[in-house]
């Protein structure tokens, strides 16, 4: 028994002496390794007797596995120190931003332009396009606004030379596209650049953005367009706005409606923040006018026509919550980016 | 137009109380209430009107509108009945102009009398209280029954008052202004022996306007056509309230109404009194329109089955009359606006209230998909996006300011602009023939507000003048255009960022070409090109599909950055001609895919300004086994002390690494490459380094 104390005495000396995984693998070497006391005395074990060796297998198991176990925990405590203090060596401020390169992003008003589109998408409305320089047939005289008409200081029109003009609402895609005389149903929507000489401020645009849908087929009725409307509000708006519909005029449509949506502030009661009217338009809609339908000879077979359209710059500024639109068109990157990430 | 409640309420007894309600009915009437202020005791409301209902446009045409809604009877203010015969006046209509017209000579006995303050009141939320009795009338009378009247100074007309057309070079000092003009030829005026006393419909003289000490007074109360009182404010520049009311169409039949309330006004306020008989030389005496409804189309389109009695009733509030079997007689003050059986459905929609009207399921059909230029939009959009750009949106003109930024010689192409004829003083005189003058302003803009980061993109179309164009003037093309500045990873704490650069723009396109499945190629870009001259001349490059022109890319050229005041930065322009690209739905596939990795060898040339690194690659190209997978550029590197233009290039050549080759097989490889880039353009200088 005193060998054995003694060969612990040193291997615990040893131990003791040794702090870093290298010196421990050391010990563990020296004293358990093909080279150590306790290998040695493991090795002559077959020089004895039965009865002595077998007792004295026992001791040196005992006193082996002691010391393993010792030195193991040393050197796996030694381990976890080192790669802690590696790791700490390793630190970053964690609170430095991100370094990924980031996404630029639509243009909010061509996002609420694609959201728009898509709802009707959903209803069979199909995409088309038109020019931007319009003759006066297309923008007035086809939809039913002759010469000196009223309609014509609503819009107030840039003009061209050649008599052309600037498309003052895309309605002239209406134009466009049944003058093609496709045969009903017809079901289209456009968008895009709309131009009105008008005095620019932050709140005025002698350019800014249309949308509009038109749809052809015999039996449509004001129930029809009320339905559509409908749809088509909610799901810009949620379904829980609360709408109401009024008479408008539309010289291209008749009955012609507006679709308001209440004022968020109040629910259409009136308060200070909607000036205490409670409503606001947001789409002008109506049957076709039978005047349009027959300058393109679709007074027949009962064709009816519902049109509808809203302006996608007063929108998408209802939506951000501004009030200048001007500031939408303003090629500010800090702004465009401020409008995406909250941010400037 | 303002109106007071409380004077509308003379109107309308029986409206009610409520606010709230009033809005409501005004709005559900087509009478879209803009602003509401309380005013004293009384509530003042900004009504807008629909732009075809002159009838609208007073207080009783909103009263007669409100009680329609609400269900009751508006009441008429008083009128004098006027005696019509031939008296002393001495009044001609000689233009086809004028639908009827009267004159009423008065005798003022006191031009200080005060009309009625419920009167006053409504005039002053109108912001039409002059103070003078005589024309306060007269503006009352407007306002009230929406019949334009207006009063001339007897004592200052000479002889007979004629309506006619006026004559080449007359001149008439209108009411207002410091003095006299030269009145086009051919508008209406009414005139005496010597003057223009107004300029019909639109706005009186003042040469015969009463004053304090007008003594006799001719009261005029007339009917015009729409289209000439339109055509007279236009040519003149003047908007009055009654050529607004006339341009969206008189009431022809309300002209002694009108004319009898102005006196009745005077004379309850002992202002003045009737100094002879009304003289009417010309009085509305065509029929009243007549419009037959189809029931059961009535019902199809509003959803409603309604009775011919009903129809005739809800009509008649509104003033129609049934003349049997579904024809109505259209009121004289609604002449212009109803003219066919879809606007009598409209009348019967606003009765019963659009809000009443039923909803009727779609018929079900499938949904459409997106257009093909929708969805090449969107590809380049996204990608674009992808890599850090944001959308924006320029006018789609400019004046010559923004073209100074370019300063196109007098004869280049870009000199020609489609003009925009009503605009010309203005900064947007002409419309944009290209893209590239505001993309450097957006780049000066941002610079200014020190965002030295510029990523922006535009989906715009350009207008070319072309008289060959289908429209005789102009072709729209349209073009994508980007321009980049700044770092290229401006979010980068740690580390050099690099800058953005022409090969940035390159990538980019290439990135669209992987998109849309599309083979590009550049080249140098021709000098013809218009955008050439504004473009770096050694740093821009045209883009090509299939040989044909796609687009160009380019640094902006430094005289365009100085006049930009864009200093020492150096913006990158990319623009794409939307029609030349299209998006590809197959996969683009140049090689097959091998599962094994590739063995990777360089070869390094250096190689003079006059080789470029992509002709060296399409000689090795050529010579390159089956085996070869790809040659790229892996770096570029400018010697010390090379030449101008002189630079190294590492090309990363991959082969097969299956079936395995023994090195010596790559290297003879490698020499073939070698000796066929030497041989080609050893000459010119290229050389291995």
């Amino acid at each position: 028994m005193a060998e054995s104390e003694e060969m612990y005495a040193r291997f615990s000396a040893d131990l003791e002496g040794a702090a870093t995984r290298s010196e421990l693998a050391a010990v563990q070497n020296r004293h358990l390794g093909r080279a150590s006391r306790i290998k040695e005395e493991f090795r002559r074990l077959g020089e004895l007797p039965e009865p002595q060796r077998r007792a004295r297998a026992s001791m040196l198991n005992d006193l082996a596995r002691r010391m393993r176990e010792e030195v193991d925990g040393r050197i796996e405590a030694a381990q976890a120190a080192e790669s802690e203090q590696r790791l700490a060596s390793e630190w970053l401020d964690m609170s430095l931003p991100g370094q990924a390169p980031r996404r630029g992003a639509w243009h909010p008003l061509t996002e609420v332009e694609r959201r728009c589109l898509e709802v009707l998408r959903r209803l069979g409305f199909e995409r088309a396009d038109g020019p931007e320089v319009e003759d006066p047939y297309h923008n007035f005289d086809a939809l039913n606004i002759p010469q000196h008409h009223p309609a014509r200081d609503m819009q107030d029109t840039f003009w061209l030379d050649a008599g052309l003009l600037l498309r003052s609402h895309t309605t002239t895609i209406q134009a466009r596209v049944l003058s093609a005389r496709p045969r009903p149903p017809v079901k289209v929507a456009a968008a895009g650049r709309v131009y009105r000489n008008e005095a620019v401020d932050a709140t005025h645009m002698a350019m800014f953005h249309q949308l509009e849908g038109f749809w052809l087929e015999p039996g449509l009725t004001m129930g029809h367009l009320k339905e559509i409307l409908v749809y088509v509000a909610r799901a810009l708006y949620g379904r829980r706005v609360k709408l109401r519909f009024k008479p408008k005029y539309y010289p291209y449509t008749e009955p012609s409606v507006g679709l308001d949506i209440a004022c968020t502030a109040c629910g259409g009661e009136g308060c200070e923040a909607c000036h205490r009217v409670g409503w606001v338009t947001i789409i002008g809609a109506g049957m076709i006018h039978p005047a349009v339908l027959r300058e393109f000879g679709y007074d027949r077979d009962g064709v009816r026509g519902i049109a509808f359209g809203w302006g996608t710059t007063r929108m998408t500024a209802q939506w951000l919550g501004i009030s200048k639109v001007r500031s939408l068109y303003a090629p500010n990157q800090r702004r465009l980016a401020y409008l995406h990430r909250g941010v400037a | 137009m303002r109106i007071s409640l409380t004077g509308l309420r003379s109107f309308l007894p029986h409206l009610p109380e409520d606010v709230v309600r009033v809005r409501d009915a005004l709005d559900e009437s087509g009478l879209e209430v803009k602003t509401i202020e309380p005013v004293d005791e009384d509530t003042w409301v900004t009504l807008e009107f629909l732009a075809n209902r002159g009838d609208h446009r007073s207080y009783l045409g909103v009263a007669m509108e409100l009680a329609a809604r609400l269900g009751h009877s508006p009441v008429l203010p008083p009128v004098s009945e006027l005696e019509v015969g031939a008296g002393d006046v001495h009044v001609s209509v000689e233009s086809q102009a004028c639908l009827a017209y009267s004159l009423t000579p008065l005798t003022v006995l006191d031009g200080t009398a005060a009309l009625p303050h419920e009167v006053s009141r409504r005039l002053m939320a109108g912001g039409l209280l002059t103070g003078s009795v005589l024309v306060d009338a007269a503006n009352a009378a407007s306002l009230e029954f929406g019949q334009p009247t207006h009063v001339f100074d007897a004592d200052r007309v000479s002889g007979r008052v004629r309506v006619r057309a006026s004559r080449a070079g007359e001149r008439a000092h209108l009411l207002g202004e410091p003095k006299a003009r030269s009145l086009p030829a051919g508008l209406p005026v009414v005139a005496d022996q010597e003057k223009v006393l107004a300029v019909a419909g639109v706005l009186g003289c003042e040469e015969s306007r009463v004053r304090e000490g007008t003594r006799r007074m001719l009261l005029e109360s007339a009917t015009y056509d729409p289209v000439a009182i339109r055509q007279a404010a236009a040519a003149l520049g003047v908007s009055s309230f009654a050529s607004q009311r006339y341009e969206r169409g008189g009431d022809p039949t309300a002209v002694l109404l009108g004319a009898g309330r102005v006196v009745h006004l005077l004379e309850e306020a002992k202002a003045a009194k009737r100094d002879g008989v009304t003289r009417a030389p010309v009085r509305w005496s065509s029929p009243a329109p007549r419009i037959s409804l189809d029931l059961q189309d009535c019902r199809d389109l509003l959803g409603v089955r309604l009775t011919l009695a009903e129809v005739a009733d809800r009509l008649a509030q509104y003033g129609f009359r049934h003349d049997g079997e579904g024809t109505f007689a259209v009121p004289g003050a609604r002449i212009w606006d109803v003219r066919e059986a879809e606007d009598l459905y409209e009348e019967l929609a606003r009765h019963i209230g659009f809000d009443s009207l039923p909803a009727q399921p779609l018929p079900t059909g499938s949904g459409a998909l997106l257009t093909a230029k929708e969805e090449l939009v969107q590809a380049i959009g996204d990608t674009l996006v992808g890599l850090g750009f944001y959308e924006t949106f320029t006018e789609g003109f400019y004046g010559r300011d923004m073209l100074r930024l370019l300063s196109p010689a007098e004869s280049h192409a870009l000199t020609g602009h489609v003009r925009i004829l009503n605009a010309e003083e203005r900064r947007y005189s002409m419309l944009k023939n290209n893209c590239l003058a505001q993309a450097v302003a957006a780049v000066g803009s941002n610079l200014r507000f020190k965002q030295e980061d510029v990523r922006l993109f535009e989906v715009t179309r350009v207008f070319e003048p072309n008289a060959m164009a289908g429209n005789g003037l102009c072709s729209e093309r349209e073009v994508v255009w980007a321009m980049a500045l700044g770092d290229l990873d401006p979010g980068r704490w740690s580390g050099e960022a690099g800058k953005i650069d022409v090969f940035f723009v390159r990538g980019a396109v290439e990135e669209l070409a992987v998109r849309c499945q599309a083979v590009v190629a550049f080249r140098a870009l021709p000098e013809a090109h218009p955008l050439a001259a504004f473009l770096h001349p050694y740093r821009s490059a045209e883009i090509l599909i299939e040989g044909r022109h796609a687009g160009l890319l380019g640094e902006v050229h430094p005289d365009v950055r100085q006049r930009g005041g864009l200093g020492g930065h150096r913006p990158c322009y990319l623009e794409l001609d939307l029609a030349a690209w299209e998006l590809g739905k197959e996969p683009l596939r140049s090689a097959p895919f091998h599962e094994d990795p590739p063995v990777e060898r360089m070869l390094d040339f250096v190689m003079p300004r006059a080789v470029l690194s992509e002709e060296v690659a399409a000689v090795m190209r050529a010579v390159a086994p089956p085996w070869s997978r790809g040659i790229r550029v892996g770096d570029v590197f400018v010697p010390r002390e090379a030449a101008p233009g002189e630079r190294s290039v590492t090309y990363v050549i991959t082969f097969d690494s299956e079936p395995a080759r023994l090195s010596d097989e790559i290297n003879a490889q490698l020499a073939t490459f070698i000796d066929a880039v030497t041989e080609r353009y050893g000459a010119q200088g290229v050389r291995l380094r």
